[in-house]
């Protein structure tokens, strides 16, 4: 069974699982571990392969990989105590056996995290493979160098395996990551994800109907408010680290109505940007819908250079274009007794496909305080990079908030509803144990399964002290004086 | 149970916690494979379900789990029913282990 699964791995095959199969395929593979578990005792097969080619992302992999290594374990010791192979002294062993195993597992999370799971949890990822050859490699030491999640530095991982221009990345590791050449940017994404990119391209070529090429099409239209762009600079958001080159920030992205991995930006090509109304009701002084391209037109759209924290532990800079939240909230004339805005992302799992897995608490919600809305900082995007904003980063309408962690900063906005009840995100609908309402960023108040206290800074190999508030206190603090019993930092 | 093959124990376990924590999975392939040389593959088998459960359910705790159980439900069903079905009682674990055990380094 072990050589089967070694063998698979080697030879690069590829799985991947229709979705309205999957219930049913889920319970025959569950059937097939359960008999393979309580013959051999090894629960892996085929469990571990059918987790890798259901689309998981590293996170949700190892989860699930634990989930259920969990249930099998406890089936396959209900077994033994039928079999009376479980007997007391053994199972007292048994715990005293727990302490070097937590050890091991402890000092491997502690000093790689980051590193080393994601590193090989990619290679197991199916989307993530390149050759046999390459698990080989990346068990190298070269790799303990680097420390990160991303997948630029990845990228920049793999070419220092490839022997041909290990010369070239002697000089990538040490320069700042916006000083790439652009060829050599360019290079390395196509010719190190070419697999990956011919894949997608195959599978982009198998999954055409009318229906998405239509979209595409409308989509393709040039922008009607391009004219609109490079909007004029506000001096007064300055950045302490380069702005984050535009190809890394438009390859790196969590949007998880397009999948749960990094790279969903050509998942997110099927977004359709136009018609696109934007809905304002709840205690407004009357409700009204705004087509997206009259309320962009209304606003004054100016350019803000922003520091962007991901609660994963990443930053990013961003020159954002779009118009203070304050303007949309002074439009919508909120009633005194509205206390909250609560912003809802698009639903349509007809070009979302992962808005068609219904464990997601579906659509995306996020909430501000009238107060935090209305903070010169929280700003609506309509832009980046001096045009406007791509579909993958949450196009045509989203919103940055960059003294939060990046949840917050919702997507694709097609609701602002004020209430005086405080919204439930989507995250905290999920996981309210890790994601709450506030969400304020803190280097002291760690994550329960990882430190906030320093944060990579994607596509530049370094990691930097994450600042209160992300460094925007100055702005934001008195917004929370007398809040001090709430969970303000997580 | 002598000194050595305590020491032979903490070392097995050392090291297949890491590999499990490095790449999730692995510690009883790694840990079966090296005890079966100290014991029984049975004794092995049994010395495991602690660990390995312990280390398993710290490793499903995290944001996902709701999503992940609400998917994965009917995986989760099949292996509890299939593993602990009487109609499986006539398996034989003990034959099954060796081979288990050699294969082990190729996957872990």
């Amino acid at each position: 069974m072990l050589a089967l699964y070694g063998v698979l791995g080697l030879t690069s095959v590829e799985f991947s699982v229709p979705a309205r199969l999957e219930p049913w395929l889920s319970l025959l593979i569950g059937v097939i571990t359960g008999i393979v578990t309580a013959a051999t005792g090894v629960y892996m097969i085929p469990s571990a392969p059918y987790l890798q080619a259901i689309g998981l992302k590293t996170d949700g992999l190892v989860q699930a990989l634990g989930l259920s290594f969990t249930v099998a374990t406890v089936a396959l010791a209900t077994t033994l105590v039928q079999d009376g192979a479980l007997q007391i002294s053994i199972a007292g062993a048994s715990v005293a056996a727990l302490a070097p195993a937590l050890l091991g597992p402890m000092d491997a999370r502690a000093h790689t995290l980051g590193d080393f799971p994601d590193l090989l949890l990619r290679r197991l990822a199916p989307a993530r493979r390149t050759s046999g050859l390459a698990w080989v490699d990346l068990t190298g030491p070269i790799t303990r160098r680097c420390r990160s999640r991303d997948l630029p530095v990845m990228t920049r991982r793999r070419i220092e395996q490839e022997p041909g221009i290990r010369s070239t990345t002697m000089h990538v590791i040490h320069r700042r990551g916006w000083e790439i050449p652009e060829r050599l940017a360019t290079s390395e994404h196509l010719v190190l994800n070419r697999r990956a990119l011919l894949a997608a391209t195959g599978a982009a070529a198998l999954s055409i109907s009318p229906k998405i090429a239509l979209a595409q099409r409308i989509s393709d239209l040039p922008d009607p408010t391009k004219d609109l762009y490079p909007a004029s600079r506000n001096e007064k958001y300055t950045l302490d680290r380069p702005v984050t080159d535009e190809k890394i920030n438009t390859s790196y992205n969590n949007f998880y109505e397009f999948g749960s991995s990094k790279s969903v930006a050509s998942a997110a090509r099927a977004l359709k940007l136009r018609p696109w109304t934007i809905k304002i009701d709840g205690m407004v002084e009357s409700a009204q819908e705004i087509g997206i391209d009259d309320l962009i037109r209304k606003m004054p759209l100016e350019e803000r250079l922003y520091r962007h924290r991901c609660v994963e532990a990443w930053s990013m800079a961003i020159p954002w274009s779009g118009f203070p939240f304050a303007r949309l909230v002074e439009l919508a004339k909120p009633l005194s007794s509205a206390k909250y805005v609560r912003m809802e992302t698009f639903l349509d799992p007809s070009i979302a496909p992962g808005q068609k897995q219904s464990w997601y608490p579906w659509p995306y919600v996020e909430g501000l305080t009238i107060a935090e809305a209305t903070n010169e900082l929280a700003f609506l995007v309509t832009g980046a990079y001096g045009k406007p904003v791509s579909k993958v980063q949450g196009a045509p309408l989203r919103l940055a908030v960059p003294w939060k962690y990046g949840f917050k900063s919702i997507k694709s906005i097609v609701r602002f509803n004020f209430t005086d009840q405080r919204p439930k995100s989507y995250w905290e609908a999920l996981q309210s144990a890790e994601y709450g309402f506030w969400a304020n960023v803190n280097p002291q108040v760690p994550h329960p399964r990882w430190s906030q206290a320093t944060e990579e800074l994607i596509g530049r190999n370094e990691r930097r002290p994450t600042l209160i508030f992300n460094g925007y206190g100055d702005h934001v603090a008195d917004l929370y004086r007398g809040l001090e019993n709430e969970r303000l930092w997580a | 149970m002598t000194s050595f093959v305590l020491a032979a124990i903490t070392a097995i376990f050392v090291l297949a916690g890491f590999v499990k924590g490095m790449i999730g999975l692995g510690l009883p392939t790694v840990a079966m494979g090296l005890l079966a040389l100290v014991m029984t593959p049975a004794q092995a088998a049994a010395l495991l379900v602690v660990p390995s459960f312990l280390t398993n359910v710290w490793q499903a705790m995290g944001p996902e789990l709701t999503p992940l159980v609400r998917r994965l439900w009917p995986m989760l069903l099949g292996i509890c029913a299939a593993a602990c079905s009487p109609l499986l009682a006539a398996r034989a674990p003990r034959s099954a282990w060796v081979p288990c055990s050699r294969s082990t380094v190729c996957s872990a």
